[in-house]
């Protein structure tokens, strides 16, 4: 394509432009520096304009749909009158500031108070102000475009939260002589400030209007949400493909997932709140306490699909002797699955709750005779002993109508020779073993993941790994088990030492969400709502 | 496209644009005193036509962004054209559904035994003018060939034959009632008259913008019969199924509660591999009309059988009658069964499942084959006050959802099979439904009672694989309507009444009512009554509206 404008007649650069337009505006209006400045705030709008124009076209393509529209220069007006006047808003774990248990004694909060289960926190030296649209980020915020007397940096000077704007340390109407008065029709007097904010990333809901309604993805818009929105399109588009279903699982956990064919190991870097791992051409961040698999260390080949952590793992084949896919160690996927509960509907005979089989070591129980004088047995499950009874009469009524020997199907297992009477101890057999083998192998697919060793977005979506289900071949099935290493926090009552929070995002997947809603215990508010999160004295 | 200009534009929006040249020039020392308030040359000639150029063209960015999300359309609130809701749709490879006209049977009645004829697109109307075209051409006499339809002898003295019509256009005032009188507009020789030989089914309305986004995944899907979205998105694909009658589908899989087929094993334990699904191929309860003879067995007492290809994976019999009756039977709070239906009993079996590849327990035959291909029917009429005449002829009314047949052979076809599959087509379970609702409206209210019967009918057969509906939807509904008050009392005349009906698959009825139908509380995987597999649908018919203007 050929430019209309000619290189020798085109410039980036304001002055040139300027100085372009030649005697047409001198000899129009004589103030030059007036025209110079008209230009440079057309120039302004024009660049805003061409923000719209680059998102409007982005967002025809999934992959290169914006997050969210940065707005170069964003003028917005405070009144004074508003201060402090915002709706209730949150203190999320890891904030900057976080209340500690007992008696406040410093700044931000309000020194000598204590807050409250259910009570409200109050900030002594923040202010806050609500903002229009729904504004999620700003970067920086100055008193004038040009020329700025004051100049505000992000989580140094304010931060921005739930539609609000928090100044920390002062007031804007204590720090800039540039407020005007304003008379109120009810003859009140108010005053109002115009900031400008720069690079202001708007919410405009485009991950959801243009990927996530499609496959039915809903969450606060955010980076993680786009990935996983278009991750799951992948699997819908391509179909049940390992890679594709493993990009999915990571992208809703929050957990990196390696991304080329083979990658190599060059630098594993520790810091406080996070853990980095380089390969020879990505970088991937964990969380600091999750623990890495074993096999991921410096000069270490990594295949396409691998998880980096012991966090998340895909058991594509059940397996509970042989190496798996997508993990390397056998044992860990009987510490993942030690016990499995059975629901009722996968058992033909009607059952009150399920049935539950772990992995200990069990006796076969002779239990009888049926009619053609076959030996009838039965094994330890666990369960209510009503279902558990049924369980086995179905299996004996079974064996019986249909002239089945039971010592056929439990051939391997029984011992050579047993006492052939009702109550003998004939065999032994791991029940979880069992129902695997013979069962669930060719069918049942698991994902063992560990909550708390996840990003607070991948705690709190563990639920949408769910959404995988319809998009599994319609004969296998889809199991997720939620675990979470806990950390007893013994609380002393007497004790008169202030301890923090901890971060603690969600400790079961009921809590982190539900089927397509939101999570509700990710947030610690203040205001108007009661707090999220109990504490729990225990004593040592 | 829509005409953006000046006037679309918010002060807000022109504001911000002119804050920020006022601040460019105002931020140098020697412009911080220049009068840029409105009205003074360099706000009116320079500052407020760039920002409102400026406003303009982000509002123009904006709505053309908008137009390409289906979900920003409907959060805007604002009418949106077909065409545009369908360039989106293109891109999935979907259109808009615009709805389906009614049908149904004809009963032509002429006064001697003869062979008549009536061509394709011959015309029928009814008294306010609607039109009906038959959709073939049809050859009736006493001893009809292959192809032909049978002249039946009728107790007048005359002699009739049944056609089937579609309605000319698309709209749910062409659902005709039973009995509904219709002249022909070229009578054949010997006609006497004609009439609707059953309830008109099929006027759908057209689909929603909402109800388009639902259908997006399986238009982004995989095309085979692999997963539960896959299953769907071959089968409604026009490059491959092709079953345009798929209004919703559940997949029963691998760990779904009523997936019955995959413990055959001595331990009664989940081996999964088998699939059964439930396309629900009707948006209004689609009714099959069969002409059956019966044999007398006893005084008053006849039976025939309705085979597996009859009316395949028939759901149940609305009604059973003589063959030229054209009594509209009404609706019955109480039983499946229409007012005026002969009483009955029926007794199913299997048929034809050896050899049809698909894993069916002898041991439980009867609850697996259940509202499949592979059902029969045998069926005994009781108190036929008619003579003493060996056989009698019936008209036997089923619910049947249409393409059962169809869906079955195509999943079981050898180039579209995956190899080891196990995909059993089943007839949703339907919760025949009837609703009674007294509403209040103002005399100045332009509403009536066809457009309430219309919305809560729609509504209740757009219900699928849901575990309920309530009283609380179904007044939402309504109150999209101009109307004051509906009567929410249980007073057993005048108050809010809704029930339904579901059979089991081992035939039990299910008798759900209250404010509310919940299938939970009648669910039961063994028997598969379950809200994957039950679908709510109702008949127009069946919505009594009490209208009082005050």
């Amino acid at each position: 394509m050929t430019t209309s404008v000619p290189a020798l007649y085109s410039s980036d650069n304001a002055a040139t432009l300027f100085s372009w337009l030649g005697s047409f505006w001198t000899s129009m209006c004589e103030d030059s520096e007036l025209v110079r400045r008209v230009q440079i705030g057309n120039g302004i709008l024009t660049a805003r304009l061409y923000r719209e124009f680059l998102d409007t076209t982005n967002c025809s393509s999934r992959y290169d749909c914006p997050v969210s529209y940065n707005d170069l220069v964003m003028p917005f007006e405070l009144l004074k009158s508003a201060r402090n006047t915002s709706k209730a808003s949150s203190i999320q774990l890891g904030d900057i500031f976080t209340p500690t248990i007992g008696k406040q004694t410093e700044d931000p909060f309000i020194p000598g108070s204590y807050p409250t289960i259910g009570g409200q926190l109050s900030f002594s030296t923040i202010t806050v102000y609500d903002l229009a649209d729904k504004i999620s980020d700003i970067k920086v915020i100055t008193d004038s475009i040009i020329e700025p007397t004051v100049i505000l940096l992000r989580d140094v000077n304010f931060f921005v939260r739930d539609n609000a704007i928090f100044f920390l340390n002062s007031d804007p109407f204590n720090k800039s002589a540039k407020s005007k008065v304003i008379y109120n029709q009810d003859g009140t007097i108010d005053y109002s400030i115009m900031l400008f904010a720069f690079n202001t990333l708007i919410d405009r809901d485009y991950i959801y209007n243009h990927v996530g309604y499609v496959v039915g993805l809903t969450m606060p818009t955010s980076k993680e949400y786009k990935l996983s929105a278009n991750n799951l399109w992948d699997v819908y588009n391509f179909g049940p493909t390992m890679q594709k279903v493993t990009y999915y699982i990571g992208a809703i956990l929050d957990e990196p997932v390696i991304k080329n064919e083979t990658e190599t190991v060059v630098a594993i870097i520790e810091n406080t709140n996070y853990r980095q791992v380089a390969t020879d051409t990505n970088i991937y961040t964990i969380p600091s306490n999750a623990t890495l698999r074993s096999d991921v260390v410096v000069n270490a080949k990594l295949n396409r699909g691998a998880f980096l952590t012991n966090s998340v793992k895909f058991y594509d084949k059940v397996d509970y002797s042989r190496s798996v896919s997508g993990t390397n160690d056998a044992a860990l996927f009987q510490l993942d699955v030690p016990a499995l509960y059975i629901p009722t509907y996968l058992f033909r005979t009607t059952l009150s709750h399920g049935i539950t089989v772990n992995n200990e070591l069990t006796d076969i129980i002779h239990a009888g005779f049926d009619s053609h004088s076959n030996p009838l047995f039965t094994f330890k499950l666990l369960g209510n002993e009503e279902d558990t009874t049924a369980f086995w009469n179905d299996v004996h009524s079974y064996c019986d109508s249909q002239s089945i020997d039971m010592r056929t199907l439990l051939s391997d297992y029984l011992d050579d020779s047993y006492i052939n009477m009702a109550g003998a101890i004939c065999g032994r057999l791991y029940p979880l073993k069992f129902f695997i083998y013979n069962f669930f192998q060719a069918g049942l697919c698991i994902v063992a993941v560990d909550t708390s060793k996840l990003t607070s977005f991948g705690a709190a979506h563990v639920s949408e790994l769910y959404k995988l289900q319809k998009l599994l071949p319609a004969h296998t099935l889809l199991i997720v088990i939620n675990q979470h290493t806990v950390n007893l926090d013994n609380y002393n009552m007497d004790s008169s030492i202030e301890e923090s929070y901890n971060k603690l995002v969600a400790k079961y997947t009921m809590d982190a969400g539900h089927y397509s809603s939101f999570a509700s215990k990710r947030a610690l508010t203040y205001k108007d709502s009661g707090l999220h999160l109990k504490w729990v004295p225990a004593c040592a | 496209m829509t005409d953006l200009s000046l006037t679309s534009i918010t002060s807000e929006d022109v504001t911000k644009a002119k804050e920020i040249l006022i601040n460019v020039l105002k931020s140098s020392e020697q412009y911080k005193n220049l009068d840029l308030n409105a009205g003074t040359v360099l706000h009116d000639l320079l500052l407020r036509p760039s920002a409102e150029i400026l406003a303009m063209a982000i509002n123009q960015f904006n709505y053309l962004e908008e137009t390409k999300s289906l979900q920003a359309m409907v959060d805007s609130g604002a009418a949106i054209p077909a065409d545009a809701v369908n360039s989106i749709l293109s891109n999935f490879g979907v259109t808009l559904y615009e709805g389906s006209k009614a049908s149904g049977q004809v009963m032509i009645k002429v006064n001697a035994d003869k062979e008549y004829t009536v061509a394709a697109n011959s015309l029928f109307t009814d008294s306010s003018g609607l039109k009906f075209f038959t959709t073939d051409a049809v050859t009736a006499n006493r001893r009809p060939g292959t192809g032909e339809t049978t002249l039946y002898p009728a107790s007048d003295g005359n002699f009739y034959f049944v056609v089937t019509v579609i309605a000319e256009n698309e709209g749910t005032n062409y659902l005709l009632n039973q009995g509904t009188r219709l002249n022909m507009e070229y009578p054949m020789y010997n006609f006497v008259s004609a009439e609707a030989y059953n309830n008109f089914t099929g006027a759908d309305p057209s689909d929603t913008i909402q109800e388009a986004i639902d259908k997006l995944p399986y238009s982004i899907s995989t095309r085979t019969l692999d997963s539960r979205t896959s299953i769907r998105a071959i089968l409604t694909d026009p490059d491959f199924g092709n079953f345009t009658s798929i209004q919703d589908m559940s997949v029963i899989g691998a760990g779904d509660a009523g997936q019955l087929r995959d413990k055959h094993n001595a331990f009664g334990v989940a081996m999964f591999g088998r699939v059964d699904i439930y396309p629900r191929t009707f948006i209004t309860p689609a009714v099959t009309v069969l002409s059956k003879t019966g044999t007398r067995i006893a005084p008053n007492t006849y039976e025939f059988d309705i085979s597996e290809s009859d009316a395949p994976g028939f759901y149940s019999i609305f009604s059973i009658t003589d063959a030229e009756s054209v009594v509209a039977p009404t609706f019955n709070f109480n039983t499946l069964t229409a007012i005026g239906s002969y009483r009955f009993t029926e007794v199913r079996s299997a048929a034809g499942v050896n050899g049809s590849g698909h894993d069916i327990s002898q041991l439980n035959e009867l609850i697996e084959t259940a509202y499949t291909i592979y059902q029969k029917s045998h069926v005994t009429v009781y108190d036929v006050m008619t003579g003493a005449g060996d056989t009698h002829e019936f008209k036997v009314e089923l619910y049947a959802a249409p393409d059962i047949a169809g869906i079955q052979t195509y999943v079981d076809s050898f180039d579209v099979k995956s190899v080891k599959a196990d995909i059993l087509v089943r007839s949703p379970l339907m919760c025949i439904s009837g609703l009674r609702m007294n509403v209040e409206a103002s005399v100045s209210s332009a509403v009536t009672v066809d457009e309430l019967k219309n919305k809560l009918a729609d509504y209740i057969n757009r219900k699928s694989f849901v575990s309920k509906i309530t009283q609380a939807e179904l007044v939402g509904v309504a109150y999209t309507s101009d109307i004051k008050t509906i009567d929410l009392s249980s007073d057993p005349t005048v108050g809010f009444k809704f029930e339904g009906e579901i059979r089991a698959a081992d035939g039990e009825i299910k008798h759900l009512y209250g404010p509310n139908l919940i299938i939970d509380n009648i669910a039961d995987h063994n028997k598969l009554v379950l809200p994957s597999t039950c679908i709510f649908c109702t008949d127009i018919n069946h919505v009594f509206i009490n209208l009082i203007k005050v």
